[in-house]
């Protein structure tokens, strides 16, 4: 369960939005560019504050303006799929999705990765860098390298925008598939209705 | 084979930076003196060292360069332990601070300077007042700022009412050995500079030195000194008669 | 043929680049990432040593750390050390000068990264010195390697601020750099070529070298 409330002024807009979005459910942030919908997954993340309001992740509160709460982003258990996939450059398939994983055994964390690269059928990049990949397969990456630190939530931020029109409409498919393996709740951020009307079984306009 | 050459040339690096460190740590069986000088003193200077060394079996370090500079670093504490400027208003502003000892002030010889040409001159400098002809279109002397023997050859044009004539002309050298170098190379076409650097061979016109304040070379013992025997000895020995030997051979006149 | 000035040299620009890349990935991540009081009078004086000309710094270092000094006092009297006139006084004046140099580059060198890679880093779990570590700095890397080679080089023809503090005394202090101007003032042009000679062919040689990191 995810629930958001939150006011932020930005240079030209006013958010004010109020939310929640429950375990195995899409929400869907739509609306126009500068519509402040990046912003306010950023603020559930924890990299940027809104100006108040009161955040809770699974029964656990990450921000509160009143009680002066505010957890930093490592620790309140969110998975963040950025614009570009944020694949960090310098790492291969395989380091860029252990990176997350705790616990010390490098075997396991081996082994949970290529269990997650299976999963979409993409094993046999383990060692490709970023550049090599293919934008449907950087996102794919992305999201399993979000995924693998078992967060509480998932934050998606206009994840299809970014790649082809007839990509675009076969990883739609596949991910909404793909996120029936995790019962958190999803946010997703867009401006294209398709997105809306294939994965979302919520919607905020913004 | 690129990572070998590497780590061989890395090793190699190290090796010199760790040795380089052991020489500092080894134990000093000669005694040190440490003389800081100015730059026209270099060539008595070092030939007296050799005389002072075979002497009293010691090591003597000589640091040769601007007065100016000597003198600021020795206020601030370098580790000297004999200071011989090339004026003596240096010897008395360091005795006023506390950085020469005053009993050890001595005057041990007098700087002379002379006027020197640059080589393939279409025109012979017969007197100082040749100074004045269109081929003469470069003269460097010292910084009479802060070069004692700049100021003499100041002072002396002055005196022979030749500076504002020439004053246009002139260019000034850091020190005594760049204005030297100036004249050598060619790109002044004459200059004044100490007697004591000169080539007893070369051509030279040495300039009276009625014309100017007399170019006092004084020495004393620095007050922080860590051997002041042994620098009480050398000053002894830069007034005894072997080292006057040398100064004059080297162009300096004896007080 | 006396090697000394070569082992001085080596060793100064070694000593100095070390601290200077420390020192300088330290601040250039702070002014990069860092938002604090003051930032812009503190930029500017990390830029200061590159505007002064090396025998002003020379002259400052000389009385801020000679023993008329608070600092040069406290040196002498607690730990009898004296920097004018050693080595270590040369390697200050090498490290305050390519300072700014490194400082720059570590600082752009950050500032190019993407900052969207080190939040995603944050959600990830990692701490901020996780995330200096294996994600800030590696992708700086090559900018502080142009930073090493330039603070290297610095360091290597270092002279005005270096004759002031650490003076002029052969096989203790007298440096490549120096000693070619020690040639020159004494006339040995032989010497002073020879020399020169020997600088330009070890500086070459481990910008050479270090270029080969930068793949």
């Amino acid at each position: 369960m995810l629930k958001v409330k939150i006011k932020k002024k930005l240079d030209d807009i006013l958010i004010n939005k109020e939310w929640e979005v429950d375990a195995g459910e899409v929400i869907s942030l739509f609306g126009p560019s500068g519509s402040g919908k990046s912003v306010t997954i950023n603020t559930i993340a924890g990299l940027i504050n809104p100006d108040s309001g009161h955040i809770e992740i699974d029964n656990r509160v990450v921000y509160d303006k009143e009680k002066n709460i505010c957890l930093p982003p490592k620790d309140r258990g969110v998975g963040y799929v950025p614009q570009n996939f944020g694949l960090f450059p310098h790492m291969n398939v395989m380091e860029n999705i252990m990176y997350g994983i705790k616990g010390k055994d490098r075997e396991l964390k081996i082994q949970k990765t290529m269990d997650y690269l299976k999963l979409v059928g993409l094993e046999n990049k383990k060692e490709k860098f970023p550049e090599e990949l293919s934008g449907g397969q950087k996102q794919r990456i992305a999201l399993l390298r979000a995924l693998a630190t078992n967060p509480k939530v998932l934050l998606l931020d206009e994840p299809f925008s970014a790649l082809d029109i007839n990509v675009k409409e076969k990883l739609r498919k596949e991910i909404k598939k793909f996120l029936t393996y995790w019962t958190i709740p999803v946010v997703l951020v867009t401006h294209d209705p398709r997105d809306v009307e294939v994965l979302a079984s919520k919607i905020v306009y913004y | 084979m690129k990572k070998l050459i590497i780590i061989i040339i890395g090793i190699l690096i190290t090796g010199i930076v760790v040795t380089g460190c052991n020489k500092d740590t080894k134990v000093i069986i000669e005694q040190e003196l440490h003389v800081a000088a100015a730059a026209n003193l270099r060539f008595a200077f070092a030939e007296i060292g050799e005389l002072f060394e075979e002497e009293f079996d010691c090591k003597v370090i000589f640091q040769f360069g601007s007065t100016g500079n000597l003198a600021q670093q020795i206020i601030n504490g370098a580790p000297v332990d004999v200071f011989a400027p090339a004026s003596e208003n240096f010897i008395n502003e360091l005795i006023s601070t506390g950085d020469i000892i005053e009993e050890t002030k001595s005057l041990y010889a007098i700087g002379r300077i002379i006027l020197i040409t640059k080589d393939n001159l279409n025109v012979e400098l017969k007197k100082i007042e040749d100074l004045k002809l269109e081929e003469f279109n470069s003269i460097a002397i010292a910084n009479p700022n802060h070069a004692p023997y700049g100021l003499a050859a100041k002072e002396a044009l002055e005196s022979i009412k030749l500076w504002d004539v020439i004053e246009n002309k002139v260019v000034y050298g850091e020190n005594i050995s760049q204005t030297m170098q100036f004249v050598q190379t060619g790109n002044a076409s004459a200059g004044i500079t100490a007697l004591s650097l000169v080539d007893r061979e070369a051509e030279y016109i040495l300039i009276d030195d009625e014309l100017h304040n007399p170019l006092n070379q004084m020495i004393g013992v620095v007050s922080h000194t860590n051997s002041q025997e042994l620098a009480k000895l050398f000053i002894d020995f830069i007034k005894s008669a072997k080292a006057e030997t040398v100064f004059i051979k080297y162009g300096y006149s004896l007080p | 043929m006396n090697w000394s000035p070569v082992y001085l040299s080596i060793k100064v620009a070694f000593y100095s680049t070390l601290f200077t890349t420390i020192i300088g990935i330290l601040f250039g991540w702070l002014l990069a990432k860092g938002k604090f009081y003051g930032k812009n009078v503190f930029s500017a004086l990390v830029t200061l040593p590159m505007v002064l000309p090396p025998t002003v710094l020379g002259y400052y270092l000389l009385i801020i750390i000679g023993r008329q000094s608070f600092i040069g006092r406290i040196l002498l009297e607690k730990f009898n050390i004296n920097l004018i006139f050693t080595l270590k006084g040369a390697v200050i004046a090498s490290i305050i000068v390519s300072l700014p140099l490194m400082i720059r580059a570590v600082q752009s060198s950050i500032e190019s990264i993407d900052s969207t890679l080190e939040d995603v880093a944050r959600t990830l779990g990692k701490s901020e010195m996780s995330i200096f570590l294996r994600i800030t700095l590696p992708l700086a890397w090559k900018g502080i390697i142009g930073g090493i080679v330039l603070s290297f080089a610095r360091a290597m023809g270092e002279f005005g601020a270096t004759l002031m503090v650490a003076g002029n005394i052969p096989g203790k202090t007298q440096t490549l750099s120096i000693a070619i101007y020690d040639s020159v003032q004494s006339g040995n042009y032989e010497q002073a070529n020879f020399l020169v000679l020997v600088i330009s062919g070890v500086t070459i040689l481990v910008l050479l070298l270090l270029s080969k990191f930068n793949i």
